[in-house]
C-alpha cells in the first residue's frame, strides 16, 4: 500500500466520523449528517500507524503524522516510519498537491483533478467526504451486524469521479456508526472490506481509531490502522506550507 | 487491558486466519455473543491538551545523529575487448558514509550539518560538505534558512537548465539524487498555495561584487504549477527561468525556459592555429526543455511500471559538436590546461534528449528491470543501459547492467567510439537515524534563573555588583549585602535588595537572613562572593589580627551564610551555593598567604558541602577566578610592585605572564561562569572547582 492509498483510507473513513442521531428511516439524510460530520470544524492532527500483511509483497509497517484542515482543503501527511522513507511528505493545498523527496530536497506538484501518475488514487480521495451528493441509495434492509442492529444500504455512484461505483455500508441503528463498507467494481465485483470497530471521540467528532481493510481480490491481504495522538488544537497556518515540510526534514 | 489493544488483538487473532470466513470476522470485531466491548465501541480519545503536534516535529530535545552506509563493487566486462586482452576492463571498489547532526533547541530555531565521507579505489578518501545550515522562522511568516543547502529551481527529470543556482546539475543515470548547493540566504513568504522567496548566493565570494541575488514565485495557474524567476550577480552573469507542471490524464507533464546572458560558458571555436577559447559575454541566450512522466499500476498492484522523456533545446549548445570530437587532443589538452572545465562541455549539442523505463517487482519476483537512455542528437552520441536489480534481500542489491554507447570517438558520450560493456554490481547499504546524544543544547540563552532568589554577599560593588546586576538582567530576584554604605545606596538605586551586613558577623548575618526571608519568602542560590585581600607581607609581618580578618571575611562568612542559607534551600526543594575561591585556592601565594589559606579553605568547604547536600539537590561549587582586572586587583599589583622593587607596568607584566592566554579576566567573565552554574545548563554541576582564569599556571 503506498502513501496515496493511505490518504485515501484518511479520507473514505472520515465519513465514519459522521455521528448523531438521526432518523433510521431518513437514509438520505443520514447520509447527508455523515457526510457533514465527517468533516473537521477544527484542525486535525494525529499519528497513523500501519500494518500491511500481503502474502505476495510481505509485511510492511509504516507510521504517518497527518495533519488536516478540512475548512481549507488542506492537509500533510508526513512519514516517519519506515526509516528509508522518513520524512517523504504529501502536502495539499486547495487543489495543489505536492510531494516531497527528502533525499532530493524536492517537491513534485501534481493536479488532484487528475488520477495520480496512473496511482489507483483519485481525486475524492483527497477531498470531503460527499456520499450524499456522490451516490444513490439503491436498496435499505435491516440486518445484524455480530451483536449490533445495523441498517444495511446499498449505494451506487451518480459519478465516475469516485473510486468505488458500489459501496453497501453498515450503519449501526443506534448512534450511526458506520461498521462496515463493501466496496464493489463497476462490475459488482468485491474490492475490499472495511471494518471500523473502534471509535473514539474527539470534541463533537468521533473517529474510528481502529480500521482494517480485507483485499478481496488478494487473498489474506490485509492492512490495520491504529490512530493515535489524535489532538484538534488549532494548527499554525505554516504547517500547511512548503516551508514548513522543509524544515521538519533532515 | 486498554479497550484498542483487546480490538487489535481480537482482529490479529482472526485476521491471521487465513481460513477465517468473513461472517467470523464480522462476529469476532462485532461481538457476536462476545461481549468484549461492552456497551459501547466509543471511547473518549485520550488527547493532551498541551500538546503541540505541528512544533513536537520542529523540536529534539538533544542532537538528532543520523546518515547512511554503503559498500559496493561494481567489476566491469568489456565485450569489444581486443582478442587476448583481459575484458575485465576495470573495477571500483566503495565505501560512503553520510552522517547528519540535527539539533532543534526550539521550534523557531534550527541547526543542521549533513556530509560524506567516501573512499574508492580511484579516488582514495574524500569528504565533501553536503549541506550545513540554521533555520530560523521569524513569526510563523517568513522562514530564513542561511548557509550551505540544496536550492532546486527547476523541475526537469533529466536535464534542468532552469537549475541556476544548485552548484551541482543532474546525474542523468541517478536523477534522484540531491544536488549540492551553495552558501546563501533564503527567505521564504508563503502564501497560501503560492510562495514567494529570496536569495542572497555567497558561493565562492571573495568581493561583494561576486554575490548573486535571485527571486523566485511559485503559484498555481489553474491545474498547472508556474514558477518564474531570475538571478543576477553584480559584474556576472544573469538568468531569467520559469517552469510549469501539470498533469494530463494521468500523465505529468513538465518544462522550463531560461534566458541568460554574460554567461560565463568558456566555447570552443576553430581558430587559425586549431581550438582556441571565447566567452561570450554580450551574448543571450535561450534554452528549454520539456518532459513526461507517468506510471501504470493493475487493480491488484501485481505489476507495475513507470516510465518518463525528455528533450531539452540547450541554447548554449554547439550547433556542430563535431568540432570538438574531430579535435579530441586538442580538447583534452585544454581540460588538463584548466583553460576549459568539464562543465563547459557538458550537454554540448544543442538538442539532447532521455527517456526510462522501470517495472518494479515483476510477478512478484524482486526483479526490477529498468531501461535507461540519453542522448546528443546534436553529435550523435548516446548511450543506452539494460539494468536488472534483485531487491529480495534486506540491505543487499545485486545488480548487472549493459551499457551500449554509440557515436564517434570524442563525441559526448561516446568518447572512445561504440562500446559494449557488462557490469556485475553489489552494495551493501543501510540506514541509521535516531542516535541521540543526552547532552542538552545551549542555544546562548540560559534558562531557570528567571525568577531565582539569590542573595550575592559584596554584592555591591565589584565582581559582586557584576554578578548580582547580570542575574537581576536575567530575570532573577536578587538581595546583596555589603559593608559599604555608598555600595549599599548604589545598589538600592538599582532596585536591588540591599542590606548592610558584615558576614564575618554572626549577627549581622543572622539579620540578613531574616530580612531576607521576611522579603523574597525563601532562597534558591546563595553567592558567597565576600572576601578581603588581606595582608601583603612576609609571614614573620603579618599579624594575628591580619590572619584571623582575612579567615573570618573570606572563610567564616562562608560558612555562616551557608548555614542560615541551606534550610532555605531545603525548604525551596534544592538550590544552588556558588562560593568564591581564587587562584591562590589551587597555586600557593607567596607574601599573601592568609587570603590563600582563606581561598584553599573554600575549596575544602565547597567539596565537603557537596557531598553533604547533593541528596538534597543542593549543588555546590567553587569558582577560582584569576586576576581579575579592576581597582581591587591594581592595588594588589601596586602594593607587589612595590614590595619588590618593580614598576606597576613590569609588575602587571609578570602577571599576565603566568596566564596561558596572556590576559586578565573580568568581573563579567566570572558573572557570566555563576550565571551559568545556577542555571539548567548547570544542573548536574556540583563539587567542582572552576577556575575563571585564562589559567593560571602559577602565582
Amino acid at each position: 500500500m503506498n502513501v496515496y492509498s493511505i490518504v485515501r483510507t484518511l479520507s473514505i473513513v472520515s465519513v465514519l466520523s459522521g455521528l448523531g442521531t438521526v432518523f433510521a428511516q431518513d437514509f438520505v439524510e443520514m447520509l447527508r449528517t455523515i457526510d457533514q460530520r465527517s468533516n473537521f470544524a477544527a484542525d486535525f492532527a494525529a499519528t497513523f500507524t500501519m500494518e500491511r500483511i500481503d502474502p505476495e509483497a510481505g509485511e510492511d509497517n509504516r507510521t504517518v503524522q497527518v495533519f488536516r484542515r478540512d475548512e481549507d482543503d488542506a492537509f500533510l501527511l508526513l512519514i516517519q516510519k519506515p526509516e528509508t522513507q522518513l520524512g517523504q511528505g504529501y502536502l495539499r493545498i486547495e487543489d495543489g498537491l505536492w510531494f516531497y523527496d527528502p533525499e532530493s530536497r524536492q517537491f513534485t506538484f501534481t493536479s488532484l483533478s487528475e488520477a495520480f501518475e496512473g496511482s489507483d488514487a483519485r481525486n475524492d480521495d483527497f477531498g470531503r467526504s460527499s456520499l450524499a451528493d456522490d451516490y444513490q441509495i439503491v436498496e435499505t434492509r435491516e440486518g445484524t451486524l455480530g451483536r449490533f442492529e445495523v441498517w444495511i444500504i446499498e449505494l451506487e455512484a451518480l459519478n465516475d469521479e469516485v473510486p468505488y461505483p458500489f459501496k453497501t455500508l453498515s450503519i449501526t441503528k443506534e448512534g450511526a456508526l458506520l461498521l462496515k463498507s463493501e466496496d464493489y467494481s463497476l462490475t459488482k465485483r468485491l474490492l475490499r472490506t472495511s471494518f471500523f470497530p473502534s471509535y473514539a471521540r474527539v470534541g463533537d467528532n468521533l473517529i474510528a481509531d481502529q480500521r482494517i481493510f480485507v483485499d478481496a481480490l488478494v487473498e489474506n491481504k490485509r492492512t490495520s490502522f491504529t490512530i493515535s495522538n489524535i489532538s484538534t488544537t488549532d494548527l499554525p497556518d505554516s504547517v500547511f506550507t512548503k516551508a514548513y515540510v522543509e524544515r521538519v526534514n533532515r | 487491558m486498554p479497550r484498542l489493544t483487546r480490538v487489535l488483538l481480537l482482529a490479529l487473532m482472526a485476521l491471521g486466519t487465513p481460513s477465517l470466513a468473513q461472517d467470523n470476522l464480522d462476529d469476532a470485531l462485532f461481538g457476536g455473543g462476545d461481549d468484549l466491548f461492552g456497551d459501547s465501541i466509543v471511547s473518549e480519545a485520550e488527547a493532551d491538551p498541551g500538546f503541540d503536534p505541528a512544533a513536537a516535529l520542529l523540536e529534539t530535545d538533544g542532537v538528532v545523529i543520523g546518515g547512511s552506509f554503503s559498500v559496493s563493487a561494481e567489476i566491469d566486462l568489456d565485450l569489444d575487448a581486443a582478442e587476448g586482452a583481459d575484458p575485465f576492463s576495470s573495477g571500483v571498489a566503495e565505501l560512503n558514509t553520510r552522517l547528519f547532526l540535527d539539533a532543534r533547541p526550539t521550534s523557531d530555531f534550527a541547526v543542521f550539518v549533513k556530509g560524506d565521507a567516501s573512499y574508492t579505489t580511484r579516488s582514495g578518501v574524500e569528504f565533501e560538505l553536503r549541506e550545513m545550515f540554521a533555520d530560523l522562522d521569524i513569526a510563523n511568516r517568513l522562514f530564513l534558512r542561511a548557509g550551505k543547502q540544496t536550492i532546486n529551481w527547476g523541475v526537469g527529470l533529466y536535464f534542468s537548465p532552469a537549475n541556476l543556482i544548485n552548484i551541482e546539475s543532474i546525474d542523468p543515470e541517478d536523477p534522484d539524487a540531491e544536488l549540492a548547493g551553495p552558501v546563501a540566504i533564503k527567505a521564504q513568504w508563503p502564501m497560501g498555495t503560492n510562495n514567494l522567496t529570496g536569495y542572497v548566493v555567497m558561493e565562492d565570494v571573495e568581493s561583494p561584487i561576486e554575490i548573486a541575488l535571485g527571486s523566485r514565485y511559485e503559484f498555481l495557474v489553474g491545474d498547472v504549477e508556474v514558477t518564474t524567476g531570475g538571478v543576477i550577480q553584480l559584474d556576472g552573469p544573469w538568468a531569467l527561468m520559469a517552469t510549469a507542471t501539470g498533469a494530463v490524464e494521468g500523465v505529468t507533464l513538465f518544462a522550463e525556459g531560461v534566458v541568460e546572458g554574460n554567461s560565463d560558458k568558456v566555447f570552443l571555436t576553430a581558430g587559425p592555429a586549431g581550438l582556441q577559447t571565447e566567452t561570450r559575454p554580450g551574448a543571450v541566450y535561450a534554452s528549454g526543455t520539456f518532459g513526461a512522466r507517468a506510471s501504470y499500476s493493475n487493480e491488484d498492484d501485481t505489476f507495475s511500471v513507470a516510465g518518463s522523456a525528455q528533450y531539452l533545446f540547450n541554447g548554449l549548445g554547439y550547433a556542430d559538436p563535431g568540432l570538438l570530437s574531430a579535435n579530441r587532443a586538442a580538447v583534452a589538452e585544454l581540460l588538463a590546461a584548466g583553460e576549459i572545465t568539464f562543465r563547459d562541455l557538458r550537454e554540448r549539442g544543442k538538442h539532447n534528449a532521455a527517456a526510462s523505463l522501470r517495472f518494479a517487482d515483476v510477478a512478484g519476483s524482486d526483479l526490477t528491470p529498468s531501461l535507461f537512455w540519453i542522448g546528443n542528437v546534436s553529435d550523435g552520441s548516446g548511450f543506452a543501459t539494460a539494468t536488472l536489480r534483485y531487491g529480495g534481500i534486506d540491505h543487499v542489491s545485486p545488480s548487472v547492467r549493459y551499457r551500449y554507447a554509440y557515436g564517434a570517438a570524442g563525441s559526448e558520450y561516446s568518447p572512445f567510439g561504440p562500446d559494449h560493456s557488462l557490469t556485475f554490481a553489489v552494495s551493501v547499504s543501510g540506514n541509521f537515524y535516531g542516535l541521540e546524544m543526552t547532552v542538552g543544547i545551549w542555544d546562548g540563552r540560559l534558562r531557570g534563573i528567571e525568577g531565582q532568589r539569590v542573595l550575592v554577599t559584596a554584592g555591591a560593588g565589584g565582581i559582586g555588583a557584576q554578578i548580582a546586576g547580570t542575574l537581576a538582567g536575567m530575570g532573577a530576584q536578587v538581595a546583596v549585602c555589603d559593608v559599604s554604605t555608598d555600595a549599599i545606596a548604589a545598589a538600592r538605586s538599582n532596585r536591588l535588595l540591599a542590606l548592610e551586613a558584615d558576614v564575618a558577623d554572626e549577627r549581622a548575618v543572622d539579620q540578613m537572613f531574616e530580612a531576607l526571608v521576611e522579603r523574597f519568602g525563601g532562597l534558591d542560590a546563595l553567592v558567597n562572593n565576600a572576601g578581603i585581600a588581606g595582608p601583603t607581607a612576609p609571614i614573620e609581618e603579618i599579624t594575628p589580627e591580619e590572619w584571623r580578618r582575612c579567615l573570618e571575611v573570606g572563610l567564616t562568612g562562608q560558612f555562616l551564610c551557608a548555614r542560615r542559607a541551606v534550610p532555605l534551600l531545603k525548604a525551596a526543594g534544592g538550590g544552588s551555593i556558588v562560593n568564591m575561591s581564587s587562584s591562590a585556592g589551587r597555586h600557593g601565594y607567596p607574601y599573601r598567604s592568609p587570603y590563600s589559606s582563606a581561598k584553599f579553605g573554600v575549596i575544602g568547604l565547597t567539596q565537603s558541602l557537596a557531598k553533604e547536600l547533593g541528596p538534597c539537590n543542593i549543588r555546590v561549587n567553587a569558582i577560582l577566578p584569576g586576576i581579575v582586572e579592576g581597582p581591587r586587583m591594581d592595588g594588589v599589583i601596586r602594593d607587589r610592585a612595590e614590595q619588590l622593587g618593580l614598576s606597576v607596568e613590569e609588575m602587571t607584566e609578570r602577571y599576565v605572564e603566568r596566564v596561558s592566554l596572556r590576559k586578565m579576566v573580568s568581573a563579567g567573565d566570572v558573572a557570566a561562569t555563576v550565571a551559568f552554574l545556577l542555571s539548567d545548563a548547570g544542573q548536574n554541576l556540583s563539587g567542582q572547582s572552576l577556575g575563571v582564569d585564562g589559567n593560571v599556571e602559577t602565582l
